[in-house]
């Protein structure tokens, strides 16, 4: 399944009320391989945490495909990101005492029991794929690289429509983050995934079909890759 | 119908009941955990945070446990100072004394605690001695001592009452003969000047020349007996320069009867009946102007049942205790769960319903919590026994209590009770923001 | 005019011997007595259960032994004479067959002592109230007048009182 994004007059305010975020219009294909660029705090991983209905007092509407997102109570978007959405960290975000199978297949934990089986199933052909030889082996003692690709199977467990990655790359040496962007970009396209990067990394970046930029809150006019 | 259940609960037997009464205490433990992680496998996880904090869940068990430890412990020694005193006193049938304080005399009597308490003379002895219903009345001699050990002055059909056969050589037959009790440090054929008075008042070499030797040891009683020397009344007397109890025709008679005028008196007598009723009977008689009767087993139960008031505010205390601990510890653990806010973010990023964050914080603080609670069983179980040695050292009574029903009981409601005092936390967990804490 | 006297002084008189009269049947109400035998404040504790234990102070004034043999209650299925004893540390009523009581002395059924054994409670017994049973005697049966106290009580509201 694929599910095209639809953005209309997307407000995020903080706490206090401050404008944090204000996209008027944004559109994305399914399938397509977009890129966040911009400063650090002009509010691209906010953009990224609104579009899977983590980020609260957002106003306006974030469509993926019927669902508008930020009409669903929490429960509901809860199951929306359980059932649509992958979200990589910068830091991988691992338990570090489990196994690299009990990690990617953490959502086997909660989700529904019908989902389990094709979880793990998933899990361990991902992994494999991702050169993870040893899955049975506690995370704690795996390289950067290794880990943000435990990461990656993980995100893809649940084979959702959509991965969105947040600086993936960040934490990794140069040469585990061409491999992570190869690995990355390379699995979104076979598995025909709507994946939405946060980088700064040109080279992530430039493997995707297009790069928004937002400044101050704000989408810039596109600069895109194709 | 409540009558009925009423019935009902009243016809199992007390086994049947005390298990009921445990499921019961610890239904709500059971109800919330089933409730809480019902459809979710969040055990791994709860694994894995566990282990990634394990110092500081060690120290939290740690505290948990040894505050149910002593408290469980403390309530078991209770219930077995109860059974030891009782126990203690338990071949005290009836005691008939001069008017007084019945408390007094049941210390000095029956645990042999040094009080100075007015004498019973030969014409009420022998009134008591040959009343019917009366099949032993032994008079109890006591107030001088040697070594520590305290002498008390009676009958060889006493000692035979208190402790049946001897364990080591016989029953004395002569004035100067004496037998020791089973902890006295002294070995048969030691012979020894006895002194005036016990404890800090004793009076060395008051009786000289009143030697007295060793030839038999009582079997253990489990009483302050067992530190005993034990005397021919006639012994005690004589070494006071008093009269023997018999006739100078009779004078090496030992043990009764004994003649009224030559009768120089006795704090205390042990009567025994055969029958219980003969014993309220031969109570009721003696109780009057110039004699003081009473069942040691009843003085005891009174102060017992001041003790279980105390034993019911020392519970009251001991589960508000734990319960402090519990909640220490779980305000400690809405600290920790900052040091895994993160992570417990992530899994609400990843779709995790509500329900399932809730269901890992709360097993995690169940599993410190009955963790601890096992522990301070275990703690309970070894302070019960180091304790109770301590005491029957310390008093001569002894006491081999053990954790039982009240203290599992005790334990089963404070699980529970601690265990839904564990859905804070989880609540409050669900409060923070996902996006802020993701972003760590 | 003498008559008004007579009257006006009888009233008086019984207006000043009413309350004591009303007292005196109080009085007399925790009193029984059986050719010289006096049972005085017999009560129990209020209880939901379906026994419980009756105490009375037993007074024998006449120049014979007397025997106290159990007794009867309408509300309980069965009265035992019953004696405490302590054993392992625990709280043991056992049944007596009699307890005699010695001519001029009193016998005092009392908590940790004696007491009559109420088993098979046909009600509660709620504090405030009271109930009648009989005591058995070999001299005969004698009706008392059992005051049910709060479930705590040691002894009897009015111990103390002289009868």
């Amino acid at each position: 399944m694929t599910l095209p994004l639809t953005l209309r007059n997307l407000t995020v305010r903080a706490s206090n009320g401050r404008v944090l975020l204000n996209v008027d219009d944004l559109e994305i294909r399914p399938g397509e391989a977009v890129g966040i660029r911009g400063p650090s705090g002009a509010g691209k991983s906010t953009l990224l945490y609104a579009l899977c209905g983590l980020q609260p007092n957002s106003t306006g509407e974030i469509r993926w495909g019927e669902t508008d997102i930020l009409s669903l109570g929490e429960g509901q978007r809860a199951k929306f990101r359980r059932e649509n959405v992958g979200i990589i960290f910068q830091d991988f975000l691992l338990f570090e005492e489990l196994t690299a199978l009990g990690n990617a297949a953490l959502a086997a934990a909660f989700g529904e029991k019908k989902r389990r089986r094709p979880i793990r199933a998933n899990v361990e052909r991902m992994l494999g794929h991702l050169g993870i030889e040893d899955m049975t082996r506690s995370v704690d003692s795996f390289s950067g690289g290794e880990r943000q690709r435990v990461a990656i199977a993980r995100a893809l467990a649940g084979d959702p429509a959509i991965i969105l990655a947040d600086e993936p790359t960040a934490s990794l040496d140069r040469e585990a983050a061409d491999r992570l962007i190869s690995d990355l970009t390379d699995l979104a396209r076979e598995e025909n995934k709507t994946f939405i990067a946060v980088s700064h990394d040109l080279k992530l970046l430039d493997r995707m079909d297009r790069v928004i930029e937002i400044i101050d809150g704000r989408l810039a006019p596109e600069a895109g890759n194709d | 119908m409540i009558e009925g259940l009423t019935d009902y609960w009243q016809s199992l037997p007390v086994l049947t009941q005390d298990l009921l009464r445990l499921a019961l205490l610890l239904l709500p433990a059971i109800v919330t955990g089933l409730a809480v992680v019902s459809g979710y496998r969040p055990f791994s996880l709860v694994g894995a945070l566990l282990w990634r904090f394990r110092w500081t869940n060690v120290m939290f068990v740690l505290l948990i446990g040894v505050s149910v430890g002593i408290g469980v412990g403390l309530l078991a020694q209770e219930r077995g100072l109860r059974r030891g005193t009782a126990k203690a006193a338990e071949k005290f049938d009836l005691i008939v004394a001069a008017p007084g304080s019945e408390i007094t005399m049941l210390f000095a009597a029956v645990y042999l605690q040094p009080s100075d308490v007015p004498l019973l003379g030969g014409g009420i002895y022998h009134e008591i001695a040959t009343n019917k219903r009366v099949s032993l009345a032994a008079p109890i001699a006591f107030g001088d001592s040697y070594a520590g050990a305290p002498i008390v002055g009676t009958t060889p059909q006493f000692i035979q009452h208190l402790t049946g056969d001897l364990a080591e050589g016989r029953l004395f037959a002569a004035s100067h003969e004496a037998i020791a009790g089973s902890k006295v440090d002294l070995p048969l054929g030691t012979t020894y000047t006895p002194d005036h008075g016990i404890g800090d008042a004793v009076e060395e070499n008051a009786h000289e020349g009143h030697e007295s030797t060793i030839v038999g040891r009582m079997k253990p009683t489990g009483s302050p007996w067992d530190k005993a020397i034990l005397v021919p009344v006639e012994a005690v007397w004589e070494v006071h320069g008093l009269a023997n109890g018999h006739t100078p025709e009779r004078i090496d008679q030992i043990g009764p009867p004994f003649d009224p005028d030559y009768f120089p008196g006795t704090p205390a007598v042990l009567v025994r009946a055969e029958a219980l009723w003969e014993n309220y009977a031969l109570r009721s008689e003696f109780t009057r102007s110039d004699t003081m009767a009473f069942f040691p087993g009843a003085v005891l139960s009174r102060l017992h049942g001041l003790m279980g008031d105390i034993r019911q505010i020392m519970s009251m205390m001991a589960v508000i205790t734990q319960v402090l601990v519990t909640a220490g510890v779980l305000t400690g653990l809405v600290v920790l769960t900052r040091l895994f806010a993160r992570r417990l973010a992530l899994l609400r990023a990843l779709g995790a319903p509500r329900r399932f964050v809730f269901s890992v914080v709360w097993s995690y603080a169940a599993t410190l919590i009955l963790s601890g609670s096992l522990l301070g069983l275990a703690v309970g179980w070894v302070s019960v026994k180091i304790i109770s040695d301590i005491v029957s050292a310390r008093t001569d009574i002894l006491v081999t209590a053990s954790l039982g029903w009240p203290e599992f009981h005790l334990l089963a409601g404070f699980v529970s009770l601690t265990i839904l005092l564990a859905l804070l936390p989880a609540a409050l967990i669900l409060r923070r923001p996902v996006v802020t804490d993701l972003r760590g | 005019m003498i008559r008004f006297l007579v009257t006006a002084t009888m009233t008086g008189f019984f207006a000043f011997a009413g309350p004591a009269t009303a007292s005196d049947d109080d009085h007399d109400h925790h009193l029984s007595e059986l050719h010289g035998v006096k049972a005085i404040h017999a009560w129990t504790r209020a209880t939901s259960d379906d026994h419980a234990l009756v105490f009375v102070e037993i007074e024998n004034e006449t120049d014979k032994e007397v025997i106290l043999l159990g007794g009867e209650a309408d509300n309980a299925g069965s009265v035992d004479l019953v004696g405490f004893q302590l054993v392992d540390g625990k709280a043991v009523y056992t049944p007596l067959p009699q307890v005699p009581v010695a001519a001029g002395s009193e016998l005092h059924l009392e908590p940790e002592a004696l007491a009559m054994r109420l088993e098979g409670l046909t009600g509660k017994l709620e504090k405030g109230q009271e109930f009648e049973m009989e005591i058995e005697f070999d001299i005969g049966h004698m009706d008392v007048h059992v005051t049910i106290e709060a479930a705590d009580a040691k002894t009897h509201s009015h111990a103390g009182h002289a009868h």
